[in-house]
């Protein structure tokens, strides 16, 4: 039990992180690697603030906001597609870590004895308060995302991933457009930085390496899954927001088994690989043999 | 049927060879340590040594020592925390800053004993204590003055570590203070390390390096192209000037692990946290094949070890 509720608060803490590459590489159908970047962007900036004591929840959405800010100049990089995505998105991370880097000061802050929103529900709710928390903002996140797209807005942005000339025949400039998803999918990225900051009681600028990968392949783990269940083509916004959430807690329910069983570290991220690899090989199998 | 078997058969020998690289938990009645390191590298197998070379001495008690190696992955060190905290664990050993905040975040009624971690008021977390070398900027500025000369250039090389970055900024105003010229250069991986050597090889002076994970581990690289210059190396461990620097002030980083056990076992006997008994005295290691010439008289207060 209690090891299912830190697989939870685990899960759920990346689950926006997920979110966001979602939005850029399912929906934009962008490879966009500056969520590593904007996810410490978020954590930084929330603890910044906090340090100059502004509210909790006026840091928290200020540092979600920055996120935001990065989908803008990383959309306004790729303006006119002179840049591809994928370059675009390295070069914004680099920048962005001297961008944490000056927003820190130092390498590293601590906030551990400041009050958060985080701490505040812990205050009030006991133990299970941080799960609490993290459950609402998962909520919270979906809403906006089945509310979003449900909308005309939010079929303009899958016609950006699917045939951005449409968009333009029909009126609309891709581009806003574009700017529109990755301000989302940064905005995402940051909520979840902020929410670790809160957990793990720091910010550091070197906690987004590698994050966006892990993103990723959550995500596609989620994907293949979901797709064995359900095989409609069609565009469901419960089961995508599904398997990023399942996606997730496969992702970090492996690890934590091989933890929990006291594996050597040397063989940990291998083992981790391959039973990855095995669960997928084993659905593909089925899939195959059900074809 | 026969694909089922296969599968179900391929399961089991997994999960086999899964249990049987597995380090388990034995539950036996043995104080049981858990050690987290960031990463995997010379230095930090030097600490384990030492840890679980002086738990062996004592022959009252049992120990057991779990290595947990986060692999430079922020969220595997916080699952690595969550497993620590829901097993039975008498006392935490993190190596370096950001173990040591996961540690102090999450674990409060056991001991822990960090290794070499900048934590903001340590001394008022009650469970904390910090065992670091007594390395004092004079003890660097003495040295840079024995090394270089006044037209000569310092160039300060480290990561983004917190404590590192600290240190490195301190240390430049204190030397520049002394007439020095000095450039703090930021390097983010091993790539950028060897790069900046390279371009720094036209330039003649000395470099700094203080103990820092990501530079200490690429040691061996860093000295193969300094070798190549006139550029004069300067570390802070014993395991740099083994890898071949010139000359080092610091600590062996078994002695590190050593102290870390000592207190371990004291906490083990007395249930009390040792919290004045944490600083190593550091000791001037040089290099046998370096050119640096050594005057004791200047390092009077220091012990002089010169290593081959």
């Amino acid at each position: 039990m209690k090891i299912f509720l830190d697989i939870t608060q685990q899960s759920l803490m990346l689950y926006p992180l997920v979110l966001g590459v979602y939005i850029s590489y399912k929906i934009l159908k962008i490879t966009d690697l500056t969520v590593e970047g904007s996810f410490v962007l978020g954590s930084s900036m929330f603890a910044k603030l906090l340090m100059e004591e502004i509210n909790p929840m006026i840091s928290m959405l200020i540092a979600v906001l920055s996120g935001s800010l990065a989908g803008v100049a990383i959309s306004t990089i790729q303006k006119d597609d002179k840049i591809d995505s994928l370059t675009a998105g390295i070069l914004m991370t680099f920048i962005l870590y001297s961008i944490n880097l000056k927003i820190m000061k130092v390498p590293n802050l601590q906030i551990y004895d400041f009050t958060t929103v985080m701490s505040n529900f812990v205050d009030f709710f006991g133990l299970y308060g941080e799960l609490l928390f993290l459950t609402i903002i998962f909520f919270l996140s979906n809403l906006i995302l089945i509310i979003l797209f449900s909308t005309q807005l939010g079929l303009n942005l899958r016609a950006y991933g699917d045939n951005p000339k449409l968009l333009k025949k029909i009126g609309k400039s891709p581009h806003q457009y574009k700017i529109l998803g990755l301000c989302i999918s940064n905005f995402l990225a940051a909520l979840s930085g902020v929410m670790t900051c809160q957990i793990y009681g720091f910010s550091d600028v070197n906690m987004g390496f590698g994050i966006a990968l892990t993103a990723i392949c959550a995500l596609l783990i989620g994907e293949k899954i979901l797709n064995q269940i359900s095989s409609d083509s069609k565009f469901l916004i419960f089961k995508d927001l599904l398997s990023c959430y399942l996606g997730i807690v496969i992702y970090y329910s492996t690890i934590t088994f091989f933890l929990k069983v006291g594996i050597d570290p040397i063989h940990l991220k291998l083992l981790t690989g391959l039973s990855l690899i095995f669960l997928l090989k084993t659905i593909a199998n089925k899939s195959y043999s059900n074809e | 049927m026969i694909k089922i078997r296969n599968k179900l058969l391929q399961t089991v020998l997994f999960l086999m060879y899964v249990f049987s690289i597995s380090n388990g938990y034995a539950h036996t009645n043995a104080f049981k340590v858990a050690v987290v390191i960031p990463m995997e590298h010379l230095a930090m197998n030097d600490i384990i040594g030492g840890i679980k070379k002086e738990l062996e001495k004592d022959n009252n008690n049992d120990y057991q020592a779990t290595i947990y190696n986060a692999q430079g992955d922020i969220n595997l060190m916080k699952l690595i925390y969550q497993q620590i905290f829901r097993s039975e664990f008498d006392a935490i050993v993190p190596v370096g800053t950001i173990a040591s905040q996961f540690a102090v975040k999450l674990i409060k009624d056991k001991p822990i004993i960090s290794i070499d971690s900048d934590l903001k008021e340590e001394k008022k977390i009650k469970n904390f204590v910090n065992i670091e070398s007594n390395n004092s900027y004079s003890d660097f500025t003495n040295l840079i003055q024995h090394v270089l000369s006044n037209s000569e250039k310092l160039y300060i090389i480290h990561s983004n570590d917190i404590k590192i970055f600290k240190k490195s900024s301190v240390l430049a105003n204190l030397i520049k203070s002394k007439g020095y010229k000095v450039q703090i250069i930021t390097v983010n991986n091993l790539y950028e390390v060897l790069n900046a050597i390279k371009i720094l090889s036209r330039e003649s002076g000395a470099i700094l390096v203080l103990r820092d994970n990501l530079l200490v581990s690429a040691m061996p690289a860093i000295v193969r192209e300094v070798k190549k210059t006139k550029i004069k190396l300067i570390a802070s461990d014993e395991g740099s000037i083994k890898n071949g620097a010139d000359i080092a002030i610091g600590v062996q980083e078994n002695e590190l692990g050593k102290k870390a056990a000592e207190l371990l076992i004291e906490y083990n006997k007395t249930k009390t946290l040792n919290k004045k008994n944490s600083k190593i005295d550091s000791i001037l290691f040089k290099n046998a094949s370096s050119s640096i010439k050594i005057d004791p008289k200047m390092f009077h207060n220091k012990k002089i070890v010169t290593i081959k």
